[in-house]
């Protein structure tokens, strides 16, 4: 009994917390109206690229590797998408288009990191660097702009956004993959524990090389979502850096204590959907935010690895 | 023995690099039979199963299941052909409740959705045939080592192999433990399937198994039905030589105390423990897996902060404030239980694992001289007769033994008053274990106070002046190593309370 009441503290204190948190905060700031239809929409709109990148984070980080690559992939695959676009006014072009950079990209790193067994790390920080430097070479011409037409996209709405809808529909999709399929339970086992898996008769790079891909889709879903809230592209990616990774390591200090999970990502995600929207509403200086979500990430950080050290002991003593 | 050859091993090589792990291994296993493999550390053992799991590929020979070739094949297919092996490190997923750890090679899937409630039935099948229960939706982390053990056996069962093969099952788990496997090999045989056991406790081989095959220097030397097969014989063929010294303790003149243990608790793990340990003297601390032996070992090296109660070295306090540093200083080494990640850095070289801790006698104004620290670690490792005797090799290579004698080793540089010693024969070949006894005994006769946490109940009746049996974190009694027998230490360790005053 006391076993179980610890687990689902240990579980669910944190999401209640965030719950708390953000009621506190409109208590304080009673005069923001952080709960209203217009804000929760917008809050959601912010969210969804944040939340779509992260969950392709997830896989990556659940087969127990790591990866950087996708914040100068992101600001890559936007100005792709802007080309094409402006290029060909076709929407659809233009997601194929940055699906098979994004793809092809990915595949690439997980073919190195699991074939020549190169540091998942180093290889995406390279691949990061080189897709800024690649981005920048396209805005020496001229300012990207999207096109009217792909804005009409965000407007498009059934109740809630289509792209919140969307965004609920892969995370639906993903937890069913991570939690009910056999692909994800195998994708588990790799990323805990590599010997386990390869006992267990796993194909270890196979299952990498998949996850690899699945995020390279959710980027460049991520990036088309983008693409359809914003006008002028430069650098999108740098301004993602940050809350997805904050986003993937908050969600794994809750439901499945010191792992990355999709429940979490997507709570971590919101969370920091929800931060940024505030800081927005009351005009903290932007220098702030950064600063802030910095901070989030150190306290994820700490507080996933103090659930892991909890479970070390356990195991030890 | 008749019936059919299950297993066929033809002429099989195996080569890392310049070492001859494999050097043409012959061998049939019979249908329905407990085949034990013994040798040295290093003999080839673990590397055979190995290739015949399908984890390594052989560099020559034939591998043959049922008369079909089976050479090359991948482990998943060798496991659904009907050979599972279960390895000497358990392979689990710590964060994983126990039911995902047992079916983990085989989720039942109804479509493409996983069927954990078929898989339970599975699962509870199999542990009702093992004889044991578990809540399955506990983490494997949460389990304690020999839970854990039987949750890997439990997977190896889960698809009725036809062949289990054993690698060192019990060196981590305790005696009860150790019965209840041989219950359970006991009982896969009446079933029909057969087992290959390799292990270094040669007593429990003649409690189960129906043959026994010699491996030495890659290659088996002999095959014969255990009541062929008299016990210094096998010791003498698996060592290639006589084992003349077992137990060395001499009559040590004792001292005054070093060591005094005063009421000792520590969560629930240590329940009020009280004793002393003399100059010259070894001390043995019995009992089973979780008796509170290792926090004991661990309260006095510093590693572990005991909620109360004293503890003395020369009949001073060494709280508060005790640590590894402060013990190193006031002359405590300890070698400990797990020796692959708290008692040696196994990435580094045989050298750098013997003088790590002795640098104030290889330094100089904070550099090491080189030419010093090479003469120090050659010494040493003559004096250990460490094989290979090269200490430049990495020590995660060396077999388990060889690792044990120069973790002891670089204790021996600077003279200890108290050693403390966790397991420290366990997983150890018979003639490495011989020449560790050797050095304990030697330690004891240098006047050092030794205390000895075993699980081992021979080992401690042949070296110890006195054993303190533990049971739950507490002493149940104390016996003199010269008038207990072992079924008494035995009967203390088990059923401790009911004959506890």
């Amino acid at each position: 009994m006391r076993n179980k009441i610890n687990k689902y503290l240990l579980c669910y204190t944190m999401p209640f917390g965030l719950l708390v948190l953000v009621f506190l905060l409109q208590i304080i700031f009673y005069d923001v109206p952080l709960f209203s239809a217009l804000n929760i929409k917008n809050m959601l709109l912010q969210s969804v690229s944040i939340a779509m990148t992260a969950l392709g984070l997830s896989y990556i980080m659940m087969s127990g590797e790591g990866d950087l690559s996708f914040a100068g992939m992101f600001s890559l695959l936007t100005v792709v998408f802007a080309i094409v676009t402006n290029a060909w006014s076709n929407f659809f072009i233009a997601i194929i288009a940055i699906t098979i950079i994004a793809v092809g990209v990915n595949l690439m790193i997980s073919l190195l990191v699991t074939r020549l067994k190169f540091s998942s790390f180093i290889v995406s920080i390279a691949v990061m660097f080189m897709a800024n430097g690649i981005e920048k070479a396209f805005h020496q011409q001229t300012t990207l702009i999207n096109s009217e037409v792909i804005k009409s996209f965000s407007t498009i709405e059934f109740g809630l956004p289509l792209v919140v809808w969307l965004m609920a529909f892969v995370y639906l999709i993903s937890y069913f993959i991570i939690n009910k399929t056999r692909f994800g339970f195998n994708l588990r086992i790799v990323g805990e524990n590599k010997y386990a898996a390869i006992e267990a008769g796993i194909n270890s790079n196979k299952i990498k090389v998949f996850a690899y891909i699945i995020a390279g889709l959710l980027l460049a879903l991520a990036a088309s979502v983008e693409s359809t809230r914003v006008g002028a592209i430069y650098e999108q990616g740098k301004y993602y850096m940050l809350p997805v990774f904050a986003a993937c390591f908050f969600g794994s200090s809750m439901f499945v204590p010191g792992r990355v999970n999709v429940v979490g990502t997507l709570v971590g995600a919101l969370f920091l959907g929800i931060i940024d929207n505030f800081m927005k509403m009351i005009n903290v200086e932007s220098y702030i935010v950064p600063i802030v979500q910095g901070t989030v990430l150190i306290v994820s950080v700490a507080l996933a690895s103090v659930q892991n050290r909890s479970k070390i002991v356990q195991i030890k003593l | 023995m008749t019936g059919n050859i299950v297993v066929k091993i033809r002429g099989v090589k195996k080569y890392f690099g310049a070492t001859k792990a494999l050097d043409g291994v012959d061998l049939e296993i019979y249908e329905n039979e407990v085949h034990a493999i013994v040798g040295s550390n290093g003999a080839g053992k673990s590397t055979l199963m190995k290739t015949l799991g399908g984890e390594y590929v052989p560099d020559e020979g034939k591998f043959y299941y049922l008369d079909e070739d089976i050479t090359g094949l991948t482990p998943f297919q060798i496991q659904k052909k009907g050979i599972q092996i279960v390895h000497q490190v358990l392979n689990i997923v710590d964060s994983m409740s126990i039911l995902e750890n047992i079916l983990l090679a085989s989720p039942p899937t109804k479509n493409v959705v996983l069927d954990w409630k078929e898989g339970k039935a599975k699962v509870k099948e199999v542990l009702e045939f093992i004889g044991i229960d578990f809540d399955l939706s506990k983490t494997v982390g949460s389990l304690s080592i020999s839970e854990q053990q039987f949750v890997v056996l439990a997977r190896a069962l889960i698809n009725k192999p036809k062949v289990l093969v054993l690698d060192e099952p019990n060196s981590k788990i305790g005696l009860e433990e150790t019965e209840k496997l041989f219950a359970v090999i006991r009982k896969l045989k009446a079933h029909g399937t057969t087992t290959i056991y390799i292990s270094h406790r040669i007593e429990e081989i003649y409690q189960v198994c129906d043959k026994i095959s010699v491996f030495r220097d890659g290659k088996c030397i002999d095959t014969r039905a255990t009541k062929d097969f008299p016990q210094d014989e096998l010791v003498t063929m698996m060592l290639g030589k006589k084992l003349d010294v077992f137990f060395p303790k001499a009559n040590v003149e004792t001292g005054t105390e070093i060591l005094k243990v005063v009421n000792l608790k520590f969560k629930d793990k240590i329940n009020g423990v009280s004793f002393y340990v003399k100059y010259g003297e070894i001390v043995s601390l019995v009992g089973a897996v979780g008796a509170g032996k290792t926090e004991i070992v661990n309260s006095i090296y510093g590693i572990l902060r005991p909620d109360s109660g004293d503890i003395l070295i020369d009949n001073h306090t060494v709280f508060p404030n005790h640590s590894p540093r402060k013990a190193i200083k006031i002359g405590i080494a300890l070698v400990p239980e797990d020796r692959a990640t708290q008692g040696m850095i196994g990435e580094y070289t045989v050298k750098n694992n013997l003088t790590a801790i002795n640098m104030k006698n290889i330094s100089k104004n904070s550099f090491i001289q080189l030419k010093k620290e090479v003469k120090l670690a050659q010494e040493l490792n003559d004096k250990l007769s460490v094989t290979p005797n090269d200490i430049n090799y990495i020590i995660q290579s060396l077999s388990g033994g060889n690792q044990q004698k120069v973790i002891i080793g670089k204790w021996l540089v600077d003279p200890y008053k108290l050693y403390l010693l966790d397991e420290v024969t366990a997983g150890v070949d018979i003639g490495a274990k011989s020449e560790i006894y050797q050095l304990l005994g030697d330690l004891a006769k240098g006047g050092a106070g030794v205390v000895l946490a075993t699980s081992d109940i021979e080992e401690a009746i042949g070296l110890s002046d006195k054993i303190i049996i533990l049971f739950k974190g507490k002493i149940v009694r104390e016996v003199d190593p010269k008038v207990t027998t072992k079924d008494e230490i035995l009967s203390y360790i088990m059923g401790a309370e009911k004959y506890a005053q």
